[in-house]
């Protein structure tokens, strides 16, 4: 079975642990709990005829991409990127981080996760700059891992990335 | 090793940091292999995985690190559980990788909540209001 390193990126209290859990669990908490270092999980799953594994490294957030250990990254076949819809400098955050990774393993499939579209009122986010990133090719969906809106959609389409060893 | 301390202290060191914490190790082949395990495994949430099978598929930490192409590896702050911290260090060795264990579950314990306190604060004054 091929398996493949995803790492979760972005700065801290966006979502990602709760993304992982609502994608591999199908459980959401509303209590905040900080991610220390590093939790992996792992999730099976098929595209088209290949069943293949991700193995999801979720990593502490940061405010600075410098604080992100390079060693956490190799390896990586992919990444989806994370930010919070309700704190736009959070974009800024994940794209710095995708530099951080592209250094470390080069050009590899990544998908932008806006998340907290349960709470899209209070969303201050440039839209204009996520339809920009749409048109240049960028896969960005706005994701809940509250309510799971998008979550699947977005892991697969990763997925499918990865198995057609594309980069976006 | 710093060669400037004296032997004696370098011993002292290595004495009181291995007094200090729980170490373990695991050594496999460069198939994933199982050769060889000891220290205090039991102290750490890991599987009972025994001598001659394969680890790959289940270590799931040690994918995309093999083979290794530096002398060693370090993967620090893994959450093996949510009571279980660790440090891991992959070591290229003759038959194939030595994988040592550190337990650091209490070391990082203050520095979750002290993290945990950072970014609550920081997301107070984000918000200007509790997270929920």
């Amino acid at each position: 079975m091929k398996k493949f390193k995803v790492c979760m990126l972005g700065a801290y209290a966006v979502g990602k642990t709760s993304l992982v859990r609502q994608y591999v669990y199908s459980i959401f908490s509303g209590k905040y709990q900080t991610t220390i270092g590093v939790k992996l999980d792992r999730k099976t799953l098929q595209i088209d005829d290949q069943v293949i594994d991700l193995i999801l490294w979720d990593l502490a957030g940061e405010e600075e991409s410098i604080n992100v250990r390079s060693s956490y990254l190799r390896g990586s076949a992919g990444a989806m990127l994370v930010a919070d819809g309700t704190r736009g400098e959070t974009l800024d955050v994940a794209f710095d981080l995708k530099r951080k990774l592209n250094v470390e393993v080069g050009d590899v499939p990544i998908v932008l996760l806006v998340n907290k579209s349960d709470l899209a009122d209070s969303w201050d986010i440039d839209r204009t700059r996520l339809a920009e990133l749409k048109a240049d090719g960028w896969f960005v969906f706005e994701t809940s891992a509250k309510d799971g809106t998008s979550v699947n959609r977005a892991y697969q389409a990763l997925a499918q990335e990865l198995c057609s060893g594309a980069a976006p | 090793m710093n060669s400037s301390l004296p032997q004696l202290l370098i011993e002292k060191i290595q004495q009181l940091a291995l007094d200090a914490d729980s170490f373990a190790f695991l050594s496999i082949d460069l198939q994933g292999v199982l050769l060889d395990k000891g220290g205090e495994l039991t102290s750490f949430d890991l599987p009972d995985w025994r001598i001659g099978e394969s680890i790959l598929d289940k270590a799931l930490f040690l994918h995309g690190y093999l083979p290794l192409t530096a002398d060693y590896e370090s993967i620090v702050s893994y959450q093996l559980s949510d009571r279980c911290i660790i440090d891991i260090y992959l070591i290229n060795d003759e038959e194939g990788i030595l994988i040592l264990l550190i337990d650091r579950s209490m070391d990082i314990e203050e520095e979750a909540r002290a993290r945990q306190q950072r970014n609550e604060a920081r997301l107070r004054q984000r918000y200007d209001k509790p997270p929920d």
